[in-house]
């Protein structure tokens, strides 16, 4: 007797520490992507302004790209972490950055230089 | 290293050509181009109009070069991967490379009339490095293999480049990757020493075979195992006969050829290889049929089932 009670108390102390260390590494993990998208977004949409008064035919490759990239950042659902396609989308998002920094000619880890740091997620 | 490009370990892409007419004679080194890359050069490909050469490079880049009169120049440096390039193809409107790399992913560039490069998409389909990419004979369609056991098909939809097709069914890396000269067909090569045939059936086709809307499915058609006893690094689809050849870890080449007999619209089968398929081995030979032509084959061959 005294064996399942104790098995149930240790059973629901580790679930209250489950759900605990759950939810840290939830919102680690939630905070990294955030942080990854938000910055893609901040880059796009500065680039947005950069090019919106060039009118040239190349610039305007360089305009929809970005465009495009902001969209599909919008667009993904980040209310809704069982989102069937949330891997799918993330890496989609991160290709079309890699695109849009090859038209630009940034390099994608924002790394200019050898002394400086890159950037990381 | 197939047998239609080859590259030197030495971070040097060599370029041959023959020396004179005279039947059996020998080759010269016309150009040595040793500036363009810092570390081993994995895979040539020549555009097809012939005037350009693409190199892809463990440094991460792939260079293009243009013929001159004498010699090379490099007028392109396409950068992006995050590390080492394993394969680089021409589509065959020449207006498109494609380049796979370690980093998982394949990118597809598009050339301007003013030898401009341009990086058109990244797609990050695959989970783990990308092997070798190649395109369909006549449409710009692009295939890639992949140390993750699959082949993955591309095209165009909407503006955008989007993977269509995932071919699974390989238990190890796939290496290699050919399509067949009509481009209904394609073959695989792994490390699981299988070579697999692909056929895509269109919406709507006379076997039954389900597609989703208006896409095409791709099937396997034929798995051809025990003839390889090691790893296949490569295969080789010929446009002219249809025989197939591949290149395997067991230092032998082996051919392979199409029963004209049985046609079915189960294509492939094996008749005849160039190199005895060695008796005794734990596995013997096998040919094997997705199971929606098993009728049809089992008559004709002893064949076993794979899933």
């Amino acid at each position: 007797r005294f064996h399942s009670q104790g098995y149930q108390e240790g059973f629901a102390e580790g679930s209250r520490a489950g759900v605990a260390q759950g939810r840290r590494v939830g919102a680690l993990h939630g905070a990294r992507v955030g942080a990854e998208m938000g910055c893609y977004l901040g880059f796009a949409l500065t680039w947005h302004c950069l090019l919106r008064k060039c009118t040239d035919e190349k610039s305007s490759k360089k305009i929809k790209a970005v465009d495009s990239l902001i969209g599909v950042i919008q667009k993904f659902p980040y209310e809704d972490p069982t989102y069937d396609k949330l891997q799918e989308d993330l890496e989609k998002i991160r290709g079309k950055f890699k695109q849009v920094c090859s038209l630009l000619n940034i390099p994608s880890d924002f790394r200019i230089g050898t002394d400086r740091s890159s950037l990381t997620f | 290293l197939s047998g239609a490009e080859s590259g030197c370990g030495r971070g040097v892409p060599c370029v041959h050509q023959a020396l004179s007419h005279v039947a059996g004679s020998g080759w010269t080194c016309r150009a040595v181009l040793g500036d363009g890359h810092q570390r081993t050069v994995r895979r040539v490909a020549w555009s097809p109009c012939g005037s350009y050469l693409a190199s892809a490079s463990f440094d991460g880049t792939t260079c293009v070069w243009k013929r001159q009169d004498d010699g090379f120049e490099c007028v392109a440096t396409l950068e992006g991967h995050e590390n080492e390039v394993k394969s680089v193809a021409w589509a065959p409107s020449g207006s498109l490379l494609a380049t796979c790399s370690r980093d998982k992913s394949v990118w597809v560039w598009e050339v301007d009339e003013e030898e401009e490069y341009e990086c058109v998409s990244v797609l990050n389909a695959h989970t783990q490095d990308v092997k070798h990419v190649v395109w369909h004979p006549s449409q710009e369609l692009l295939a890639s293999a992949s140390y993750d056991d699959t082949v993955r098909l591309y095209q165009e939809e909407e503006d955008d480049w989007v993977c269509c097709a995932t071919l699974e069914g390989h238990e190890s890396t796939v290496w290699a990757v050919a399509f067949e000269k009509g481009g209904e067909r394609l073959a695989s090569v792994s490390d699981d020493r299988t070579l697999r045939i692909w056929r895509r059936y269109n919406p709507g086709n006379q076997e039954g075979v389900a597609c989703s809307g208006s896409d095409p499915t791709w099937k396997c058609v034929c798995t051809l195992s025990g003839y390889h006893s090691r790893t296949i690094y490569d295969v080789s689809w010929c446009h002219l006969t249809g025989a197939l050849a591949t290149a395997c870890g067991d230092d032998a080449i082996r051919v392979f050829e199409e029963s004209p007999t049985l046609t079915l619209h189960c294509s492939a089968s094996v008749l005849r290889t160039s190199v005895e398929a060695e008796p005794s081995r734990r596995n013997r030979p096998r040919v094997s049929f997705s199971r929606h032509m098993s009728l049809m084959a089992l008559a004709v061959f002893p064949v076993s089932f794979l899933e």
